[in-house]
């Protein structure tokens, strides 16, 4: 067969609805894509540990602390699904890290943002790990199996990441006065960042046309983003919660809630790394690399002592 | 010795833990209740088979429904997707080796998880392989998978209550724990 059948036939089997698996003739672009958005996908799980485990110690209630140390349990578990997906396609976990340590690795740009206060925690569960689940629903039906399976693992878990939050807001926001301002000030702060978690605007997106080709993804950035602001509107009203957009409105014909303008200036700026937290969090994960070396060692030692 | 990036993405995955300087690579299965067949669910990095259940205990059963664990070194796990038995089927071989225990999974359709099958005594994996594709016939499994028993480290059945209990006890991590359409209509309805 030449490389031109193959690829007729690879792209036959994902219109039939197959399962692409590890050992299948593949592009290598579609290698290529795959190992990048499923290790971007890995890092921003491990990344994404870090705003919300900064307020472990910080919990207000010991129930509380229990439910986002659990929470930040599965992100990091979340990350290793990820990353196992990743080393199917050929991708070592040494250079996926290093990549990671080194800079050169993007991950999701909403975990760049500070966590000023503890309704912000309630915020990201409800409207990131929200907006997380909208994207992983979709990408539960990856034509790649080991990346379809892990979203599926994911999705299981992140509902009640994303309850935990939503019930926190709603709390918060038939509180005090003072409880309804925090919660406020969080969702104005949290709210175009989650709006960027969908990515550039289609029309921006160079490698979306592909990706759907192949059916890696299968719906767009706007599409899911739309989805995503058409749940949420409804239940933040509901609650008297605004969000910081004086151009959203409701359109009748669509039945679709439409927003303004998202500032793409400051997506590629975070992106590429000019955000608040960009250097912190990098910082955090080198610290963490570099304080974890000694468990390695011992671990190491202690099997090479028993295998003698 | 070392592979360079491109040797590395040449290989088939189960090949790599063999030759990588990461820690190796184990392969997880996972049994969720009595009855039901062990799945393949992923992979940990481990440095010794020990470990490596421990995590694949915390990668994998971070929540209830897990009876046994099951790991195996990656570089004894061969998989083969249908495609690539149909363009390479698996020889059969006709060595003096003695015949040892394998465990066989396949996977039986695009939706279905790779699952145990049962074991088959035979010379080599690809030898039990070839003597598993040959009985069962449709649907044609899109995945196979075959370790010998040897290399198989099991999860002890007097450890279940210390290893997966406490995955049971946190009902916090349920989100049926956390009615918010309950809480919502309590709002709407003042």
């Amino acid at each position: 067969m030449t490389d031109e059948e193959r690829l007729r036939e690879f792209e036959a089997r994902i219109a039939r609805g197959e399962k692409i698996e590890p050992g299948d003739w593949m592009p290598e672009r579609y290698r290529k894509q795959l190992i990048r958005m499923i290790s971007q996908h890995a890092h921003s799980e491990i990344v994404g540990m870090l705003p919300e485990g900064k307020w472990i110690t910080r919990a207000p209630t010991l129930r509380r602390k229990l439910v986002l140390l659990a929470k930040v349990q599965d992100e990091a578990g979340h990350g290793q699904y990820l990353y196992h997906a990743a080393e199917t396609l050929g991708a070592t976990r040494e250079e996926m890290l290093d990549d990671l340590l080194s800079g050169r690795a993007k991950y999701s740009s909403v975990f760049n943002y500070p966590t000023l206060t503890w309704a912000d925690v309630g915020v990201i569960g409800w409207l990131v790990d929200g907006a997380a689940i909208v994207n992983q629903t979709m990408l539960a039906k990856s034509s790649y199996g080991p990346y379809a399976r892990a979203m599926l693992r994911i999705c299981a878990e992140e509902t009640f990441h994303k309850r935990q939050g939503q019930e926190m807001v709603i709390l918060l926001s038939q509180g005090t006065a003072k409880q309804r301002e925090m919660v406020q000030d969080a969702i104005n702060r949290w709210w175009w960042p989650t709006l960027m978690m969908f990515g550039p605007r289609d029309s921006d997106s160079k490698n979306s046309p592909e990706l759907m080709r192949w059916g890696i993804k299968t719906r767009s950035n706007d599409e899911l983003r739309q989805d995503f602001v058409n749940q949420m509107i409804p239940d933040l009203h509901a609650l008297d919660l605004m969000v910081p957009d004086p151009d959203l409105r409701y359109d009748q014909e669509s039945g679709n809630w439409l927003i303004g303008p998202i500032d793409w200036e400051e997506f590629w700026r975070v992106v590429n790394g000019d955000g608040p937290c960009n250097e912190e969090r990098l910082r955090a994960r080198r610290e963490a690399h570099e304080d974890g070396c000694w468990v390695r060692e011992a671990l190491a030692a202690y099997a090479e002592r028993n295998a003698k | 010795m070392p592979l360079s990036r491109g040797e590395r993405k040449l290989l088939p995955p189960w090949f790599i833990s063999m030759t990588d300087t990461q820690w190796p690579r184990f392969e997880v299965f996972l049994t969720e209740d009595e009855g039901k067949p062990a799945a393949h669910v992923g992979s940990v990095h481990a440095s010794d088979p020990e470990i490596a259940l421990l995590n694949a205990r915390d990668v994998f059963v971070r929540r209830p429904q897990c009876r046994d664990l099951w790991v195996a070194p990656a570089g004894r796990v061969l998989f083969r997707t249908a495609e690539e038995l149909r363009s390479q089927p698996v020889p059969e071989e006709s060595n003096d080796k003695t015949e040892n225990l394998y465990l066989v999974f396949c996977k039986r359709s695009h939706r279905e998880p790779l699952v145990f099958i049962g074991y088959r005594a035979a010379r080599s994996e690809k030898a039990a392989l070839a003597d598993a594709v040959q009985e069962i016939s449709l649907p044609e499994p899109t995945l196979w998978a075959v370790v010998s028993d040897q290399a198989v480290i099991r999860s002890q059945a007097q450890e279940r209550a210390s290893f997966f209990t406490p995955a049971e006890t946190k009902d916090y991590k349920q989100h049926v724990r956390y009615p918010v359409a309950r809480l919502i209509k309590e709002i709407q309805g003042k």
